[in-house]
């Protein structure tokens, strides 16, 4: 019995990682935790200044109070990224009902306009981030990536990668429906 | 001889392993993955953008550092580091502006939180824990042996040991003091390295603790008073324009307050301002240019560009135009490109003008990426600016004259072995009209004008020039058949280009097309104020149309 707290203190360690390693095990297997995805710092707050040019007009300036009051999307894509040509008719059934915006990141404008000619345009507004500065404010890990805003602008949601219709049942519409 | 257990052998390669993995991690790998041209000129501030990009996680690859790493990501955050350093911003101040876009996890040494405090404490936790179980089994006694197990060494051992316990007392006994000391050398070292890890500041030379808390306090509220100063100019200049919204200064000091306090967006709208009530002047244009590029981390942007072409178009010699002209050729590894723009400039340059120093770094540098030979800078001027106000004269004009066309004439060289050069013949072509050559400076243009004949400004260029020149015949023609073959990308704005249209129907007689001479000018009657000079004009034209 002398020699019970050298026993003791090392099986209590043992449970605790156990414990943590179920709870994170059990967690991932139900399916609320995606691995992949960390979790953006922007939630709950405004998005951040992004003072990028139009793809229309280079002289005007992106404009988030164009969509203030509504539930909106703001989608970073570009023409080389090919996840953002499979994601296409998903930003294009979303703009039937909101807003989209659109960020073309490190795209050359003509580039932006023939891919938008090809697999349609869905978009409000068009930025041009072409130096990929303004996605840094954002946390931008790589395209496509897509934010929701709700009606006091402020980010509710954002995923990293293609929306598919897994993410657009799982994480986008809910969104869209809790935001509304 | 002895001999050697399989146990034996494991421990020796561990120790082995544990020894390299402590020398690799005292080398670390020098590989970084910065490249040349991210560098800034300045080596302190250099200095402070490697230690801050050793302490930002490249997102993309997780493990590494941004400074090791090459992904485009790294690249980017290495840029916005290098940018925000060159406005003046403290290491903090660029942390947390990185932090707050990408969070904790960006920091590769995580700050103490309520939610990272298990992170810093395991190490000490794992440490003590380790400790109590060693001191814990120390304290235990051996487990005792069966008296028949023991072997014939362990009973003479037992039997030496007893013989010798009265000089042993001393040597068997200190089980407990080991234990307190083993127990407190663990303690100690642990706490150190946590308050160090807490409170530790690598970068700053040794010190006593106040020192070093009155000079961190005293630099933050330098800081922060500079900030202070600038937010405050920024806010009176910001009310000075609203109250003087006519006022082109007062827009312009507002632009250079915004500038200071690192707000592109109202230094660019301060600007446009400006630019509206200035009637177009090129060199705001220049400025907002440059605040664009500015704005985009010092790389010109395509918007930023347009601009420029535009400003050169009319105005051939701006030099933040020009400057930032070579700077793009330089982003694009153009480099001779570059060299050959800021060559130009440098030459356009007054012997005192504040920007040739820059500009000779930026020519050496470009020469230096690109693997070229630098070209030969006219020493004299460099001269003359060494000895100061003394000798302030600048190149007499027969000189300048020389020089320009010794320039002109290399330019020509260059551009008969490389034709296709269209922004070189079109600088030829303003060359030549510097010269006052302007039979050279038409067939220059020409040049330009048949490689890209959806070109209007350049179209309207040759226009005005042929008509200067007096409108020969052989001219009229030719420019008549690029008129013709005009085909425009642009639609809507040519045809609001009221120029563009005089001239077309001009030319297009000389080619006798009377059709598109006819189109030409009944459109540009249509968009005419009815009883203009020029709508009186071109009524009578029309009428004399066949």
């Amino acid at each position: 019995m002398r020699f019970r707290l050298s026993f003791i203190l090392p099986l209590l360690g043992f449970v605790i990682l156990l414990g943590i390693s179920g709870m994170a095990l059990l967690a991932t297997l139900s399916g609320n935790r995606d691995v992949t995805q960390l979790p953006s710092v922007l939630i709950g707050k405004a998005p951040p200044r992004t003072d990028l040019p139009l793809l229309s007009d280079p002289a005007s300036f992106l404009d988030f109070s164009a969509v203030s009051g509504q539930v909106a999307v703001v989608n970073f894509f570009a023409s080389w990224c090919a996840p953002c040509r499979a994601e296409a008719p998903a930003l294009e059934a979303l703009s039937q009902q909101l807003p989209v915006i659109g960020i073309a990141y490190k795209d050359r404008p003509e580039d932006t306009d023939a891919f938008l000619r090809q697999y349609g345009n869905p978009f409000s507004q068009i930025a041009v981030d072409f130096e990929g500065q303004a996605a840094l404010r954002w946390g931008l890990y790589g395209v496509p990536e897509t934010y929701i805003l709700n009606k006091q602008g402020k980010i509710i949601l954002r995923h990293a990668g293609p929306i598919d219709k897994g993410v657009m049942d799982r994480l986008i519409m809910p969104a869209i429906e809790n935001a509304r | 001889m002895r001999q050697v257990t399989a146990g034996q052998i494991i421990r020796t390669v561990f120790a082995l392993l544990f020894f390299s993995a402590f020398f690799f991690s005292l080398t670390g790998w020098p590989a970084a993955a910065l490249t040349p041209e991210e560098k800034l000129a300045d080596p302190i501030l250099e200095d402070r953008a490697r230690a801050l990009s050793k302490q930002l996680r490249c997102l993309v690859c997780q493990n590494q550092s941004i400074d090791d790493s090459d992904a485009d990501l790294a690249k980017d955050l290495r840029r916005e580091v290098r940018g925000l350093l060159q406005t003046g911003a403290s290491d903090a101040a660029i942390l947390e502006r990185i932090q707050n876009s990408y969070g904790d996890y960006v920091l590769l040494r995580p700050p103490v939180s309520t939610q990272t405090l298990l992170l810093w404490l395991a190490p000490a936790l794992i440490l003590t824990g380790g400790g109590l179980i060693i001191i814990f089994g120390m304290r235990r006694p051996r487990p005792l042996q069966n008296a028949n197990q023991l072997t014939e060494r362990h009973k003479k051992k037992w039997s030496d040991r007893q013989i010798n316990q009265a000089d042993d007392t001393a040597k068997s006994q200190p089980a407990l003091p080991v234990r307190h000391a083993a127990a407190a050398g663990i303690a100690i070292t642990a706490a150190a390295g946590l308050l160090y890890g807490l409170y530790g500041r690598p970068d700053l030379p040794d010190q006593p603790l106040y020192k070093r808390t009155t000079e961190l306090a005293q630099k933050q509220a330098e800081t922060k008073a500079e900030t202070e100063a600038l937010n405050t100019a920024f806010d009176a200049a910001q009310k000075a324009a609203a109250k003087q919204p006519d006022d082109i200064a007062s827009w312009l000091q507002l632009a250079l307050a915004a500038a200071r306090t690192g707000n592109s967006r109202v230094e660019i709208d301060a600007l446009q301002n400006a630019l509206s009530l200035s009637d177009d002047a090129a060199d705001i244009k220049a400025m907002i240019a440059e605040a664009l590029s500015r704005a985009a981390g010092g790389q010109v942007t395509i918007p930023a560009r347009e601009l420029i072409n535009e400003i050169l178009q009319v105005e051939p010699n701006e030099p933040r135009a020009l400057f930032l002209w070579g700077l793009a050729a330089y982003q694009d590894e153009a480099y001779q490109l570059a060299i050959d723009r800021w060559a130009y400039l440098f030459q356009l340059s007054a012997p005192n003008a504040p920007w040739r120093e820059t500009l000779e770094d930026s020519i050496r540098q470009a020469a230096d990426d690109g693997g070229l030979p630098a070209p030969d800078l006219p020493e004299k001027a460099k001269a003359s600016t060494s000895q100061g106000e003394a000798d302030s004269s600048q190149m007499s004009a027969a000189e300048q004259q020389a020089m320009i066309e010794g320039m002109v004439a290399g330019l020509a060289a260059r551009l008969e072995d490389s034709p296709d050069d269209r922004e070189g013949w079109l600088r030829l072509a303003q060359s030549y009209k510097v010269l006052g050559r302007p039979d050279e400076q038409i067939s220059a243009l020409f040049r330009a004008a048949e490689m890209d004949k959806s070109d209007i400004a350049v179209l309207i260029k040759l226009s005005e020039v042929i008509l200067q020149s007096g409108e020969s015949e052989q001219h009229a023609r030719r420019i008549g058949k690029l008129f013709e073959q005009n085909e425009v990308r642009d639609r809507p704005r040519s045809q609001a280009h009221p120029q563009w249209l005089f001239f077309r129907g001009h030319f297009a007689l000389s080619e006798n097309n009377i059709p598109l001479a006819r189109e030409s000018w009944s459109k540009l009657l249509a968009g005419l104020p009815p009883d203009s000079e020029l709508a009186n004009l071109l009524t009578e034209k029309l009428a004399t149309l066949p």
